[in-house]
């Protein structure tokens, strides 16, 4: 996938064997907040959280979640608008502090080593993160200097990523003068360049072309397929339905979820679309819903 | 109806705007709300001298008026200072139209124009809102109490033609003013166009400053003499009549001089006189209004800026590893350096400080030998202390405020495998790239303009400037951690600015700092009477604020820990 193997430097642990697709996680349907099966140490899990809780105030954004991805897994993390998505990508990244709970990322601890764990993680988060006066390339160059690659790597690096995003007319360009799309392709390059373990993506399909769509897709199944683990949010369920193998829906702050596809699937009515699935778990009947009669 | 409804819309968007930006959002601890209600102390202090000049504008307008109309006051000599004060007024008004557009984006109109909001009404809206400027605002008030003035002085047909020649002056004004801004903020929709033109316009607009110093006369002696002369002859020859004839014919049509003709046609009750100055104004403020209409749809049509692109799409590689410096720090440092100076406020704080010092040292060059102005400008070490130190000020926008300056970007450092000294030195490390490069400017123009003084005196004065540095960097860290705001270095206005307590105490902290450099030299030259011992003094002063700044920034990296998830809100715009 990479032009060149080399790793961040600190990356400390090899990839376990036994982190393959599907090894099964059953499917929990929660109505609480509580904790679950506690604190310990899960080695085949990606992502690991206990009764994650976060609250702005007296508004609680995310509701005690116990979250188990898998090794290896696509996980593709779904909701409705404000259920808490970014807020619990956020937590895992470091950028929030959780109110409660325990959490691991690739079984270390983030609170006590957020460094450890960053050196392992690429993220594309809700609002790119980038800095509108550098260029494209140095966006890149950048994150590869941060994550103690040679020069000789993120210039290799670099080159192939800008290619496979037809970002390399416009890597001398100040990420200021980037389209929209052009922003989010930059920021998944960002992501990618260390060659992560596992990828948060944030609505990383949003705004990029079909073309590119296309290929950053294949990219990422690609990258599972070699052991890597990629936790996505998405409102586009064509793309969960197609790359995640497992999913977890939130809602409300509450992982009311979690599970392989097949188990989702399984637990519905036979025929039912992922929409319908999702409809339903989530709680928006469409009964429920007022019916516009002044339209049309 | 539609019109009226679609401007009540609008004026109460920009009203409630304006009170959530005050209020802020929920997501926030209790020291980010101190911040915000401490940052408000500046606006609210702004408000009230804006206060303060409409009321003292008024009272003098009214006095003005009633002394005009009793006789009390001559009412050429009244109202040739009335014009005057029009006119400087009309000046300031267009300047700051010229400026505004730098300062702001136009991007709030993309919602609107999704809306079905006639474009006619987002002109008439952004017209009237001219009328919020405080320079029209405080001119309308001291017009309209002029006028009452008049009537209470007796002449209520004078004070009628004032009120109706102020009302259309103002009307132009407010159009003329729209139309400049409105002409500039179409020019500037590339945003390279845009902060190349704000450069220009601040360096030209500095320089310029100081031509009248450039070109008054060298001989002190002469010049004094000149000036009484001249003096005398004002006060024995100055007459507005004449005055007025030496005017040039187009000078008749402009704002101030229909409203000072029309006041003076009113007061001798020449009716049909005065109704022609006030529909020459009005037909003035009509053209000007559909003058920049035209503009304005211009400008709304072409809310994309233009996207020119640079040539070379070779890749190079990173930037080399800063010595002293962890890679992840010199990656923050490179980023921070790069980021500042393709901003108008960095290129300015590089490019303002030394060049405008030099030229001041030019124009000092020109006075008597026995004036302090000129003995200053001798010594060049003294040009090259001074230029740090205003480079040190100038650089507050980016150093007391580290975090909130990067806005997105502060995020991708956080996100970054990179701790919290790493982004403590990183920013330093940046910080001290951009005042090198500002030093080497300061250095080249002292030289270049002032090749004087003792060299040991020049080198202990950056040795001296090296120490201010150090001492300023856990200050630097402290502030830019505890008071973050999200700013836009593009800009140069307010939206550009740090948090105004970080700013104060960064001016206080540069002063104090630099206080021992000048005692240093001050002491060599007066009481040690060793220009050498200047270097040994501040070799020394550089070693204790090394070994003071540097384990404080390693203390103050700490309270960026602290504050993460408060400075990540802030990267995000929240």
């Amino acid at each position: 996938m990479m032009p060149n193997d080399q790793r961040a430097p600190a990356a400390p642990q090899a990839r376990p064997a036994g982190a393959e697709r599907g090894d099964g996680v059953p499917l929990q349907t929660r109505t609480d907040g509580d904790g679950g099966s506690g604190g310990t140490k899960s080695p085949g899990k990606a992502i690991e959280t206990h009764g994650l809780r976060k609250e702005f105030g007296e508004f609680v954004a995310v509701d005690g979640i116990d979250l188990l991805v898998p090794r290896g897994s696509f996980y593709g993390f779904l909701g409705p608008n404000g259920a808490g998505k970014s807020t619990t990508i956020k937590c895992l990244t470091g950028l929030l502090t959780p109110t409660a709970g325990t959490f691991r990322v690739l079984d270390m601890d983030p609170i006590a080593d957020p460094v450890g764990v960053k050196r392992q993680v690429g993220v594309v988060p809700e609002d790119l993160a980038l800095f509108d006066r550098l260029s494209g390339a140095e966006t890149l160059g950048f994150v590869g200097q941060v994550h103690g690659l040679d020069a000789k790597s993120i210039r290799a690096r670099s080159q192939e990523l800008l290619a496979l995003m037809d970002l390399t007319k416009a890597a001398n360009e100040l990420v200021a003068d980037y389209s929209h799309g052009m922003r989010k392709k930059i920021a998944l390059s960002a992501a990618l360049l260390p060659a992560p373990r596992l990828l948060f993506l944030d609505e990383p399909f949003e705004g990029i072309d079909a073309i590119a769509s296309r290929q950053i897709k294949d990219l990422l199944a690609a990258f599972v397929k070699n052991g890597g683990t990629v936790f996505l949010t998405t409102h586009v369920l064509e793309i969960v339905e197609r790359l995640c193998d497992f999913i977890g829906i939130i809602n409300k702050g509450r992982l009311v979820t979690q599970g392989s596809m097949a188990d989702l699937r399984a637990g519905g009515v036979e025929g039912q679309s992922l929409e319908e699935r999702f409809m339903e778990i989530v709680g928006a009947s469409k009964s429920a819903l007022p019916t516009l009669d002044w339209l049309g | 109806m539609e019109t009226l409804g679609a401007l009540r819309a609008i004026i109460s968007l920009r009203w409630r705007m304006l009170k959530n930006s005050i209020s802020g959002g929920r997501k926030r601890d209790a020291l980010e709300q101190m911040s915000r209600a401490l940052a408000l102390v500046v606006p609210i202090l702004i408000a009230s001298l804006s206060i303060g000049s409409f009321v003292a504008i008024s009272i003098i307008g009214f006095m003005g008026g009633r002394a005009i109309a009793s006789g009390l006051l001559d009412t050429a000599v009244g109202l040739f200072i009335l014009r005057m004060v029009f006119g400087v007024a009309s000046f300031a008004i267009i300047a700051l139209a010229l400026v505004t557009p730098t300062q702001s984006t136009v991007t709030r109109y993309t919602r609107l124009l999704l809306l079905p909001i006639p474009r006619r009404v987002l002109h008439l809206v952004e017209v009237l809102a001219t009328l919020a400027d405080p320079w029209l605002a405080v001119m309308a008030a001291g017009l309209v109490a002029f006028a009452v003035g008049m009537l209470a002085g007796g002449r209520p047909g004078a004070a009628l033609a004032a009120l109706i020649s102020g009302g259309a002056g103002i009307a132009v004004l407010v159009c003329l003013s729209s139309l400049t801004g409105f002409l500039v903020a179409w020019f500037m929709k590339s945003r390279r166009r845009s902060e190349l033109f704000t450069l220009l316009f601040v360096l030209t607009v500095s320089v310029v400053s100081f031509i009248p110093m450039y070109l008054a006369p060298i001989d002190q002696e002469g010049r004094d003499a000149r000036r009484s002369e001249d003096r005398a002859r004002r006060s024995r020859q100055f007459n507005v009549e004449e005055f007025n004839r030496s005017l040039p014919s187009w000078s008749r049509y402009i704002p101030s001089e229909l409203y000072g003709r029309a006041v003076a046609d009113g007061l001798r009750g020449e009716t049909v006189r005065v109704a022609a100055c006030v529909a020459t104004l009005f037909l003035q403020a009509g053209l000007l209004y559909l003058f920049s209409s035209r503009v304005h749809a211009r400008m709304l049509n072409s809310l994309e800026g233009d996207h020119s692109r640079r040539r070379s799409t070779g890749i190079k590689g990173p930037e080399a590893r800063l010595p002293l410096l962890s890679p992840g720090a010199s990656a923050v440092a490179w980023a921070q350096f790069r980021g500042a100076l393709r901003t108008v406020r960095g290129r300015l704080t590089i490019l303002l400080p030394g060049p405008m010092l030099g030229i001041m040292t030019f124009a000092f060059h020109r006075v008597p030998q026995e004036n302090w102005a000129r003995h200053a400008a001798d010594q060049g070490y003294l040009l090259l202390g001074a230029s740090i130190i205003f480079t040190f000020y100038s650089l507050h926008a980016v150093s007391m405020n580290f975090f909130g300056s990067d806005r997105a970007g502060f995020t991708r450092q956080l996100l970054a495998p990179l701790s919290d000294r790493d982004l403590a030195w990183g920013k330093i490390g940046g910080f001290a790239m951009i005042v090198g490069t500002g030093l080497v400017i300061c250095l080249a123009t002292s030289l270049a303009v002032a090749p004087s003084g003792p060299p040991a005196y020049w080198i202990a004065t950056i040795i001296g400037g090296a120490a201010a540095f150090m001492l300023l960097c856990p200050v630097a860290i402290w502030f830019s951690a505890i008071f973050p705001v999200a700013s836009d270095l593009g800009k140069t206005g307010s939206g550009g600015n740090p948090h105004p307590l970080p700013m104060i105490a960064g001016t206080i902290c540069t002063a104090l700092f630099a206080l021992p450099v000048a005692g240093g030299i001050v002491m060599s030259e007066y009481m040690l009477k060793s220009q050498f011992s200047a270097v040994l003094l501040m070799l020394v002063y550089l070693g204790i604020a090394a070994g003071v700044g540097i384990p404080l920034v390693n203390l103050a990296s700490r309270t960026i820990g602290a504050r993460r998830e408060n400075l990540a809100l802030v990267a995000q715009g929240k």
